[in-house]
């Protein structure tokens, strides 16, 4: 705990800053691209839905960005549009919040798969996704297909709400109450769940994480940064899920989980047994859409020889994560190289 | 007023001590428990044959926890049920590496779960499980690690026509909710509970939890009492 926390303290203030990369897409957006360069096979890292590229990229002994990039590949960690550095437009004016997830998938994504293989001279390019940012991976491949991609790495990332829980019932049946709210201030709750940690009715906090898991310091800074407003677009299109619990296109032409039968990428997928946002079989089940046959599925659990039961947001912060989650990941995407692709 | 009759299938290898608190609440509340109760020996088979002995020509309501719902469900096309309770069902296995461990286990003349390791009885539900476990035949044993390198459980929910009503854990790690709820869906007629913090109960449960703890407990006597 001290060695880490030591590490983080250090880490800090001797890190090199990634370049910070602003790419426009064919649809008049912009999305900010974290760039730590790396001899190796470019990968990029996205974040799920209220968060930023911090996610991946926390601090010094909580990156992912990190890791991959000391395992020599070339990390592209992505703010996609109205996120973290891509609030705003290059000219300060704030993205348009009724942008929907298609928009992620179907423009952001291309944008930055173009550049880095225009930049890098890359083939095909890795693809981390959290949460949300695997189910823009599941719109990217239906619109695009998977040609552009070495291997994927999707955690915690749903395409049903079968069987829903209470909870979730509750919040996307109020999802139509967001009416003229542009963004939601998600970045103060979470400020406020980092101060009164436990105390908010519901255990809401313990629903986002596994407090066994992460430590009350990284906790409270998990919470201060690695949040970013909830668009109006996004709570549109996953209200959706109300009344059919397949996450589909915003024009309810495309129900993603049909649409990968064809995909032939590698892709592993990780849930967190305590996983309350995203539990395990949503997980598995957009395991069991995928038609390619280099397919993996592991639960983060005590039971499987992990640390502990992981919660949604572990990913990003657990204790152990960059020993135990992170190296399996770079491992996939080493086992993965773009060339096998090409035979 | 006479509640129903409710045929408790317990799961092998679990005491019945275990589900002492159930079968209090269940004949309070005026059902009459018939329990049954698997020995550490017989086959998968001999167990099937004994719920459809104990059951008898009744209508019953079935209340079957674990591997037991893989029995009573096996029994299915010759019981005479009302509903059915499961309670953390067995009805599909997705194998990871603690599972991996099991499939892989040897199994002498039977399996003690009382003697087994820590990381083994995680999969039960930690070290508080110790008390709970009993034993399971070897040969229902092999037969279970067959399930597990095939991931394939043997039941047939298409065919079950009466309601089912049941509930999962999300830190059941015996019947794990990536293995439990799809395969449900096949059941023709059928409601699913989830007891947990996003129910906003106290926390979350894994498999022996849901017959030992007293929220999930309550949610399965009032299904099998009252229905849904």
């Amino acid at each position: 705990m001290i060695a880490l926390l030591s590490a983080w303290i250090l880490g800090s203030a001797l890190a090199v800053e990634p370049e910070l990369v602003r790419l426009s897409t064919a649809d008049g957006a912009e999305v900010v691209v974290h760039h730590t360069p790396g001899a190796g096979p470019p990968v990029l890292l996205v974040h799920g839905v209220s968060s930023n590229h911090r996610f991946w990229d926390m601090a010094p002994g909580f990156s992912l960005a990190d890791h991959l990039a000391e395992a020599g590949f070339d990390v592209w960690n992505v703010d996609l549009r109205s996120h973290g550095d891509a609030l705003r437009l290059a000219s300060g004016r704030k993205q348009d919040p009724d942008a929907d997830i298609d928009a992620y998938g179907e423009h952001d994504i291309p944008a930055v798969v173009a550049h880095v293989r225009s930049v890098t001279g890359a083939s095909r390019v890795h693809y981390v996704g959290h949460s949300m940012g695997g189910m823009v991976l599941a719109i990217y491949l239906a619109s695009h297909g998977d040609e552009a991609l070495a291997s994927a790495v999707v955690v915690a990332s749903p395409l049903d709400l079968r069987d829903p829980d209470r909870i979730f019932e509750l919040l996307l049946g109020a999802g139509h109450l967001v009416g003229p709210i542009r963004r939601l201030p998600t970045p103060l709750g979470a400020r406020g769940l980092a101060l009164f940690k436990r105390t908010f009715p519901g255990q809401v906090d313990v629903m986002l994480h596994n407090p066994e898991n992460v430590d009350p310091r990284v906790e409270g800074r998990m919470f201060r940064t690695v949040v970013s407003p909830l668009t109006r677009g996004e709570i549109g299109q996953l209200s959706q899920m109300a009344a059919d619990p397949n996450f589909s296109g915003s024009r309810g032409d495309t129900v993603f989980r049909y649409e990968l039968g064809e995909v032939t990428v590698p892709i592993l997928f990780v849930a967190g047994r305590a996983d309350r946002v995203v539990s395990p079989e949503r997980v598995r089940a957009y395991h069991d859409a995928v038609g390619s046959l280099d397919k993996d599925f592991v639960v983060i659990s005590k039971a499987n020889g992990f640390s502990g039961d992981y919660g949604h947001l572990d990913p990003c912060c657990a204790r152990e994560a960059s020993v135990e989650l992170f190296p399996r990941i770079a491992d996939w995407l080493a086992t993965h190289p773009p060339a096998d692709r090409e035979r | 007023m006479l509640g129903p009759v409710v045929l408790l299938v317990t799961s092998p290898g679990i005491a019945l001590d275990a589900y002492t608190p159930l079968v209090s609440e269940l004949r309070a509340g005026g059902a009459e428990v018939v329990p049954v109760v698997f020995p550490c020996s017989g086959s998968f088979d001999d167990h099937v044959a004994q719920v459809r002995r104990v059951a008898g020509s009744r209508e019953v309501v079935v209340l079957a926890h674990g591997l037991g719902a893989t029995v009573a469900l096996n029994a299915a096309d010759t019981l005479e049920v009302e509903r059915w309770v499961l309670v953390a069902p067995v009805l599909d296995v997705v194998v990871g590496p603690g599972l991996e461990a099991l499939a892989a286990a040897p199994v002498a003349s039977g399996v003690d779960l009382r003697k087994a390791s820590d990381r083994a009885l995680e999969v039960y539900g930690g070290e508080g499980a110790r008390e709970r476990v009993r034993c399971v035949s070897a040969a229902v044993a092999r037969e279970v690690q067959g399930w597990m390198r095939a991931e394939h459980v043997p039941v047939d929910p298409a065919a079950v026509t009466a309601p089912v009503w049941l509930s999962v854990g999300l830190l059941d790690e015996v019947a794990t909710v990536e293995a439990t709820l799809d395969t449900s869906r096949r059941f023709p007629d059928r409601t699913v509970v989830r007891p947990g913090v996003n129910r906003l109960d106290p926390e979350d449960y894994r498999h022996l939890d849901l017959v030992t703890d007293a929220v999930p407990r309550r949610l399965a006597v009032h299904a099998a009492l009252e229905g849904w």
